[in-house]
């Protein structure tokens, strides 16, 4: 079936930021159209952590045409790291990640615009890497970065996707200060022993299925649809995906004063 | 009371089993825990836990009442 869509209304002076024939598949979708598609297009999303789950995200936030993608990664790319990290290749292991993330994602879109910081975020750089972010995607990989994330989601009113990954798991939520809960809300821990993907294991397609997840969060609230706060618990041994309500917590000590 | 008890990725492995009911006799959901640990020792390595009852997130200080369904999460790190 061929798709009609709406180009004859656009004259030859709209300005529109992006090549509409490379996007014309997701226009086509009802909930994109060529609005939605100008939203993407304009819209900046800085990912935090391009590890497993980040550099998936990173390649679908690319590929849908998002206007401007911040990087923020301190470490080089390691030979353990290329059976799940797909955005690198064997030339890329000791190159630092942001180097090696936009090169690639360079590659795949043009018309993206990257930024990059080769920086640990915390609390002293965070406002500073993540100013003008429309969304922030969280691919950290400890409970103490992504607590410092969800404190100045909170702190600048900046929406926060929040994924992880460990095992066969993934777990992902969607904060959106002031009008969902946060990670405090629900009592997810403010630092813990980590444990790393590499020690526990990790199955590389739950990171592409967490990634799709949070992507595809992401763009819901970029595009203005409705987006909860639940938490997903995402099960590839099982293959099942849990949806548990995840409540303001009127006393949160994080976003509490927030929450009314 | 009879509550239905959810287990969720290690805690699954920790615990032997994916769910259970079980008779209890007290009250929040931290005593609960208590009781878990003896009966299925491996959570005593569980790490952080979260708790959700009846499908939300709730503290470890929540009451339980009769039929209540109780999920145990581990929240992931990795990422």
């Amino acid at each position: 079936m061929v798709m009609l869509l709406p180009f004859s209304r656009l004259s030859m002076e709209d300005k529109l930021p992006m090549n509409i024939n490379r996007y014309r598949g997701q226009i086509a979708l009802e909930e994109i159209s060529m609005e939605g598609q100008k939203k993407l297009s304009s819209a900046h999303v800085s990912i935090v952590g391009i590890g497993g789950t980040g550099s998936s995200a990173a390649e679908l936030f690319s590929r849908i045409g998002i206007g401007t993608l911040t990087l923020i990664d301190p470490d080089v790319v390691a030979e353990s790291d290329l059976h799940r990290q797909v955005l690198y290749s064997e030339s890329d292991v000791g190159t630092p990640k942001v180097d090696a993330a936009s090169n690639r994602l360079r590659a795949e879109n043009g018309d993206l615009t990257i930024l990059k910081f080769r920086n640990r975020l915390d609390e002293s750089n965070a406002e500073r890497l993540l100013l003008g972010s429309d969304i922030i995607y969280d691919g950290t990989d400890n409970f103490e970065s992504r607590d410092t994330l969800n404190r100045v989601a909170v702190r600048t009113k900046t929406p926060l996707v929040m994924t992880s990954a460990v095992d066969y798991y993934g777990q992902v939520k969607a904060i959106i200060p002031g009008v969902t809960s946060c990670l405090a809300c629900i009592g997810y821990p403010e630092e813990g022993e980590n444990i790393s993907c590499s020690t526990m294991g990790i199955f590389p397609p739950v990171l592409s299925f967490v990634a799709a997840f949070g992507v595809n969060l992401a763009v819901k609230i970029l595009l203005s649809l409705p987006v909860s706060g639940d938490y997903y618990h995402l099960d590839m041994k099982s293959l099942t995906v849990t949806k548990i309500t995840a409540r303001i917590n009127e006393r949160c000590p994080v976003c509490g004063s927030q929450s009314h | 009371m009879k509550l239905r008890i959810m287990y969720f990725a290690k805690l699954r492995d920790l615990a032997g089993t994916s769910d259970e009911t079980v008779v209890y006799g007290g009250q929040t959901v931290s005593d609960l825990m208590g009781t878990l640990m003896k009966t299925h020792p491996g959570l005593l390595n569980a790490g952080k836990i979260m708790f959700a009852v009846n499908e939300q997130f709730v503290s470890p200080s929540a009451k339980l009442k009769d039929g209540d369904v109780v999920a145990l999460l581990p929240p992931l790190n990795g990422g």
